[in-house]
Parts: C-alpha cells; sequence; structure tokens
C-alpha cells in the first residue's frame, strides 16, 4: 500500500462532502416527487432507504480512494459485528423489531396509536423506535421492541369509529320514552352517521340506575366535536324531558333492615 | 342599507355599505368596512341579522387590499357525495327503468372579482345535512344524507325553493334480478347547475344497475334535463362530468344492492 499523498486525502475528502450533499438532495428531490403519490409512510421509508443505502455507497467510495482494502474492513466488520451483537442485544432486537414493524404496517406515520397508557400520533417510524407525540404535546420515543411484545390499538385505522356513551336513568323512568328520546338526539346531531346505524341498547339493571349504551358511528376526524355535542344534547334533551339522570343511592340501616334509621328533627 | 335579495348573481354594495342575502332557511348579511368584508350567518328564526361594535357578534372577518365594490352569489353542489334514503323504498322490476326527482340542498358560494380570477369569500351549507357512510366499516366514502320522497312526477316550479335543486334520476335495472332500492348514492361534483326561472337543476344522472355482483354504470349528462327546456347554465360541475362512470351506487344487503 502507497503512502498517501495530501492530494488523495483531499479528493476523497472532495468526494465524501460531494456525495453526501448529492445522496442528501435526491433524498428529499425523491421526498418530493413522491409526496403527491403515496402516503407518509411510504415517503419516510423511501426517504430513508435511499439515504442509507447512498452513505455506504458514498463511504465505500471514500475507502477504495483511500486505498483501504474492503475486503479486510468487510471481515473485520464481520468479527466486530459478532463482537457489537453481544454488547448491544437490545439494539440489535430493537433494530429487527423495527424491520418486523416495517414489514408488518400495523400503524403508519400520522396514525393515533395506543400503547399501554400513551395515547399519541405517530411521527416517525425509525429503525430503533418509534417517535410519538402524545395528545397532551409531549414526545415519546418508544422502542420498537416494545411495540412487537406489547397490544398496539391503531385508533386512526378505519375511517368510521364507534363513540360509546354510556347513559343512566332513574329507575321510576320509562324504558320506551329514554329510548325514543336517545334516538331523537342522535338522528339530530349532523356528525353522527346515519349508516351504520347507531346502536341503542336497553344494557343493564344497575344498581341505581336503568343503564343505557348509546353507540354513535362518525367519522374518525369528528371525535372531539361529536363528544362535546352529543354530550351536551343529551343533557339539555333528558332536562326538557323531565328524565332524570341517575347518581348512585345509597341506604342505611342501623340495627335491623325492617327499622327505618332514626331521624329526630329539633328546633333552633 | 341595501335590500338586494336576488338570489343569485352579482349584488352591488353601491352607496350602502352593507347588502342582505336572504333564503328560505338561511340569511348573511355583509358588511363592508373600508377595504374589509364582514359576514353574520344566520339560521333559523326570522330574527334580525345582528351585527355591529357589539364584540359578542359572531361575524368573520376578510381583508382585502382595496374596497371590494361587489360580491357574486352562486349556487354549488354539496362537497361530498349525496345518500339518498327514498321515504318509501322502491322494488324496480328487471328490465324496467324509473326516473325519480330529488331535490339536492344546494351550497352558496360567495366570492369577489370577477368569474375567471375570483376569490372566495365563503362556502355556506344552505342546510347542516348529516353526516352518513356509504360503505363497510372498512372502507366507503363519507357522504351527507338526504330524505326523499324521491318523486316520480316532475315537480312543478311553484313548489321549487331557491336552495335546492332538483335532481333527476333515472335508473336503468339492466340485470336479472329485481332491484330492491332503499338508498342510492350521488355524487354531484359531475355535475352542472342549471337555473330554470325560480328552479333550479342539476344535470341528469343516469344510473344502469348490473346486477348485485356488478358494479353500476353512471353517466352524468352535460346537459340541462329535458323538464327545464332554456334553463341556464348558473354554475359548473366541479369535476367534468362523465360518460360511463363505474362506481357503486346502490348499497346494503351483499356488495352491490339492498
Amino acid at each position: 500500500m502507497k503512502p498517501l499523498d495530501l492530494n488523495t486525502v483531499l479528493y476523497a475528502l472532495g468526494i465524501l462532502l460531494v456525495g453526501l450533499t448529492i445522496v442528501f438532495a435526491v433524498s428529499r428531490l425523491i421526498t418530493r416527487m413522491m409526496k403527491p403519490h403515496f402516503s407518509p409512510h411510504h415517503l419516510l421509508l423511501a426517504q430513508k432507504a435511499f439515504l442509507y443505502v447512498g452513505i455506504v455507497l458514498v463511504v465505500c467510495t471514500v475507502l477504495i480512494h483511500l486505498q483501504v482494502n474492503l475486503t479486510a474492513v468487510l471481515g473485520a466488520a464481520g468479527i466486530v459485528t459478532v463482537a457489537i451483537g453481544f454488547a448491544a442485544q437490545t439494539s440489535l432486537s430493537n433494530l429487527i423489531s423495527g424491520l418486523f414493524l416495517l414489514g408488518e404496517r400495523p400503524f403508519e406515520v400520522g396514525d393515533i396509536i395506543v400503547v399501554g397508557t400513551t395515547r399519541g400520533v405517530v411521527l416517525s417510524i425509525d429503525l430503533l423506535s418509534v417517535k410519538l407525540r402524545t395528545l397532551d404535546n409531549l414526545f415519546v420515543r418508544m422502542p420498537n421492541e416494545t411495540l412487537i411484545k406489547a397490544e398496539v390499538t391503531t385508533v386512526t385505522r378505519f375511517p368510521i369509529r364507534r363513540m360509546d356513551i354510556n347513559v343512566g336513568v332513574a329507575y321510576k323512568e320509562d324504558v320506551k320514552n329514554v329510548i325514543r328520546v336517545l334516538k331523537e338526539v342522535v338522528d339530530a346531531n349532523p356528525n353522527s352517521l346515519n349508516e351504520p346505524e347507531p346502536l341503542i341498547l336497553f344494557k343493564d339493571f344497575g344498581a341505581s340506575s336503568l343503564d343505557f349504551l348509546v353507540g354513535v358511528w362518525f367519522e374518525k376526524s369528528k371525535f372531539l366535536v361529536l363528544k362535546n355535542s352529543i354530550m351536551r344534547e343529551i343533557k339539555e334533551r333528558f332536562d326538557q324531558e323531565g328524565i332524570e339522570i341517575a347518581f348512585p343511592h345509597l341506604t342505611v340501616y342501623a340495627g335491623s333492615d325492617t327499622r327505618p334509621f332514626p331521624v329526630q328533627v329539633t328546633p333552633n | 342599507m341595501s335590500t338586494d335579495i336576488s338570489p343569485w348573481g352579482v349584488v352591488q354594495f353601491s352607496e350602502q355599505k352593507e347588502v342582505h342575502l336572504e333564503w328560505e332557511r338561511l340569511r348573511v348579511r355583509v358588511i363592508k368596512r373600508g377595504s374589509d368584508l364582514l359576514l353574520v350567518e344566520h339560521r333559523g328564526s326570522s330574527e334580525t341579522v345582528q351585527l355591529g361594535d357589539d364584540p359578542e357578534s359572531d361575524f368573520r372577518r376578510y381583508a382585502f387590499q382595496s374596497p371590494v365594490d361587489a360580491i357574486h352569489v352562486q349556487p354549488r353542489m354539496p362537497d361530498r357525495p349525496i345518500v339518498v334514503h327514498p321515504l318509501h323504498p322502491l322494488r324496480l322490476a328487471p328490465k324496467a327503468h324509473v326516473d325519480f326527482y330529488v331535490s339536492i340542498p344546494v351550497d352558496i358560494q360567495l366570492f369577489t372579482g370577477d368569474p375567471e380570477n375570483r376569490e372566495t369569500l365563503e362556502r355556506i351549507r344552505s342546510e347542516i345535512l348529516s353526516d352518513t357512510w356509504f360503505g363497510d366499516q372498512i372502507g366507503g366514502v363519507l357522504c351527507y344524507a338526504v330524505k326523499s320522497r324521491a318523486r316520480r312526477e316532475c315537480p312543478t316550479s311553484e313548489s321549487a325553493q331557491s336552495t335546492r335543486a332538483i335532481c333527476k334520476v333515472q335508473i336503468y335495472n339492466k340485470s336479472r334480478e329485481q332491484l330492491h332500492c332503499t338508498k342510492f348514492c350521488l355524487r354531484l361534483n359531475h355535475c352542472h347547475l342549471w337555473q330554470h326561472g325560480t328552479s333550479l337543476w342539476t344535470s341528469p344522472v343516469n344510473v344502469r344497475y348490473n346486477g348485485s355482483d356488478q358494479l353500476s354504470a353512471i353517466d352524468y349528462s352535460e346537459k340541462a334535463p329535458v323538464e327545464a327546456v332554456g334553463a341556464v347554465k348558473i354554475a359548473e360541475a366541479e369535476e367534468a362530468p362523465l360518460s360511463g362512470l363505474i362506481r357503486r351506487t346502490f348499497a346494503g344487503l351483499g356488495t352491490a344492492f339492498d
């Protein structure tokens, strides 16, 4: 191997700088060209794939110009990989999990997911972790291994969702009347979908209430507006119709359950 | 105060500083303040549309480089497909055909400038229609729901409402099975709007039902319906009218009809 002169080193540095600039520029160009036709998830994948392959090629080219024997480097890299593999099992596990996540696609960039107690919008799916922005604007880095092992709920996977609202009314109320009023409230709300039909179910004889389930279908982006409006409308309509919303009742007995609790009224 | 109540076309501010626009269920007041326009929208009862210096007034403000002299008022078809639920479901025999007249609430578009170089102020729904879904829980399209009598007779101009367009839908049952029609989906962004006297008409829509395992073929005509001879085109279709568009139109049991 000849000793390196200054020109060779400068030339290699030039290749590195120009090569990396071209790689980053083309990666950005590809993203811009693909943007109208592909989802953010696919864009991210294409951008990262091009970026990583490009960087490896540029680095290899630079090493060749610096007269480094790549065969030896790759051989050494194999040994180093085994060593690193033992030392960085977690990272490798995340890396492999990341590949599974990319292949399986349980969610995409922009989806809202729930993992354990964390709920947030997927910002990026990287090789080691998934980045989330929670709904109260916190940044969460979630290792890919966790996502592979945990139950992940993709809230925005399907275009429509059902909102289930539990309503309890007093035992004295007429069940038919309550069902009629709930149906009218749901039908009158423009954000509740007519189809699929809303579900109104007399669910249970509760401890203190007759329990109803109101299942309202909505387009996934209208969660907040529907939730706010329909809860208010149910309350307002129940007030108008004189339907009592139940609250827990507790009867306290002293001694025998057949004798009333003694209450003594005293004058001021 | 101007009292120009012309439903469609150009409304001049002239020396007055405001215009009132009034339809059956909607009133809009546009006020000129220097180079700004303020817009108040009111639905329902016939209370006066209030706006002034009252900070409680719910108005929207638009700023322009120079004072605006006029606003254009144009009807538009709703910005989503419409799912029509006929009040009385129909069973259409094989090889038969039927004409429906469906009344569709239009959007009202307010814009400034000339029609070629327009600046849209607002697109207001003349009626708040309920959302509905056409498809299954996994895939489909968000639509507005319209309950309609789906008349078989051509409506008279006396019964016309200024914010509703009549859409003539011709359904041909080309299959060998009965078509049980409880609802159908119309993509009206392919329809022109026509003014005929006080009535609004859309371009006619022809639907050919090919069977429960086939998609329906839909033609959106370029012309005004024959019931509105001499009608003037008042708004272009937002997407070019298509012929032979293959789409799912009837829904319910199975994949294509009910």
